[in-house]
């Protein structure tokens, strides 16, 4: 389960980066009222420490997790690597909650696109967890 | 007889005695797995209640009046800005116009599968307060704008105070033509919008290290520069600028209407001279004159 939702992340995640940089305002997304895809997308909280895009972050992030959540990582018992998954599922729901905050308290718009991949990387976190705490649900299954 | 009696009564009791501790084991690991579930579900619930208040926290939030700083440009401001007769600017052609749009040879620079253009600007920058006015006019013969505010330019900056336009949250909607407008800082200097990779690689093509304001026309012409004497709109208010668009002798029209029409005749090269109303009115093809000086 957790590698379909990886790869589901990484998809979104690499279609807003090449809106990012071809046309950012090309999303098929409603532009009125709340739902306003466009300004939460070219706003300047959607570029992080003034190099690095948002949604490059997240297409980086999801690339990560994905290769971390395949079946032979799953199957590997190195402790690194469980480590590495639950670092990664906090750190994904904590940058979401960030993210949330800016779309919601800073530029007061909602990106559709960038809400599922929130719920993408807040399920991760929540497969990841279960896989850890309860073993016999783990992704070798 | 009675020894196997009694070991057979222990091989029982030993019997029960494991069938015991294997239930308590089970019972033990169902235990550990409730209370695991129980986990996942709390910490699932701990987020989902976190952007919850965050979520609560923004809709408070948004429900607090309208930042004041920008209010919308009044409904006189644009009715003037795009109701000037036809006559005036007939009469007018390029009117002032100090320096055309210089001519460029870029790829075709388009949106949303028509020609583009995108605006560079700051709040605070004087000669960008200048070029708003007849840049709005110009776009508003081929589309609508929407969310227009007004601001004024640095107070503490040449040609202090001026009164523009801030393209600043508005929405521009065009059959024949799209426009991207970004304004990167505020009046007071703080940051306020960021231009994609794209848009900031052809501002600092034209401008060196970035200059304001910077505007290019479908690929074809870019303007980095004033374009007319800001000083005419010096201590006029914005609806006072309105006003005097329709008058051919002021010398606000002069300056704003002539942008206007030189502005108009460099979009219709990418247009294919459409709104041809537009694009064949008599101040627009004398002002086309102006295009690449």
């Amino acid at each position: 389960m957790t590698l379909p939702l990886a790869v589901a992340g990484l998809a979104l995640s690499i279609y807003l980066t090449y809106v990012h940089y071809a046309e950012p305002r090309s999303l098929s997304c409603p532009d009125t009222g709340v739902i306003n895809c466009t300004k939460v997308t070219t706003s300047p909280e959607s570029v992080l420490f003034s190099f690095l895009p948002v949604a490059l972050a997240g297409a980086l992030y999801f690339l990560v997790m994905t290769v971390l959540v395949t079946p032979p990582a799953w199957r590997s018992r190195l402790p690194a690597l469980t480590v590495a998954r639950m670092v990664g599922g906090i750190g994904g729901v904590a940058m979401v909650c960030y993210l949330i905050y800016v779309e919601a308290v800073v530029v007061h718009a909602l990106c559709l696109y960038c809400t599922v991949v929130h719920v993408i990387a807040f399920a991760l976190f929540i497969a990841v967890l279960a896989a850890a705490l309860l073993p016999e649900v783990d992704d070798q299954a | 007889m009675g020894g196997q009696t009694n070991t057979a009564r222990r091989r029982q009791q030993a019997q029960t005695a494991r069938e015991k501790a294997a239930a308590a084991r089970v019972a033990a690991t169902r235990r550990a797995r409730r209370r695991r579930i129980g986990l996942i579900a709390g910490v699932a619930v701990a987020v989902l209640a976190v952007v919850g208040v965050i979520i609560a926290v923004g809709a408070s939030q948004s429900s607090k009046p309208a930042d004041t700083s920008r209010p919308v440009a009044s409904a006189a401001v644009m009715s003037a800005i795009t109701g000037v007769p036809s006559a005036t600017l007939d009469s007018i052609g390029a009117g002032t116009v100090s320096a055309g749009p210089k001519v460029v040879s870029d790829p075709p620079l388009t949106a949303g599968g028509k020609p583009s253009l995108l605006y560079i600007g700051a709040e605070f920058c004087p000669y960008c307060a200048a070029e708003r006015w007849p840049l709005v006019q110009a776009l508003s013969r081929f589309g609508t704008f929407s969310g227009l505010k007004t601001v004024h330019s640095s107070p503490t900056d040449v040609f202090a105070n001026t009164s523009t336009f801030s393209f600043h949250g508005a929405t521009y909607r065009s059959d024949v033509v799209s426009f991207t407008g970004r304004e990167l800082e505020t009046v007071s200097g703080a940051a306020l919008e960021q231009p994609t990779a794209a848009e900031n690689a052809l501002w600092k093509k034209y401008t060196g290290r970035g200059s304001f304001p910077f505007l290019d026309i479908a690929g074809k012409y870019v303007i980095t520069g004033p374009s007319y004497d800001p000083t005419v709109l010096k201590g006029l208010t914005a609806d006072e600028i309105a006003q005097q668009l329709a008058d051919p002798s002021s010398a606000v029209a002069r300056a704003v209407d002539g942008e206007a029409n030189v502005l108009t005749a460099a979009i219709c090269t990418s247009t294919g001279n459409k709104p041809a109303a537009v694009c064949t009115a008599r101040g627009v093809v004398t002002a086309a004159t102006k295009l690449g000086g």
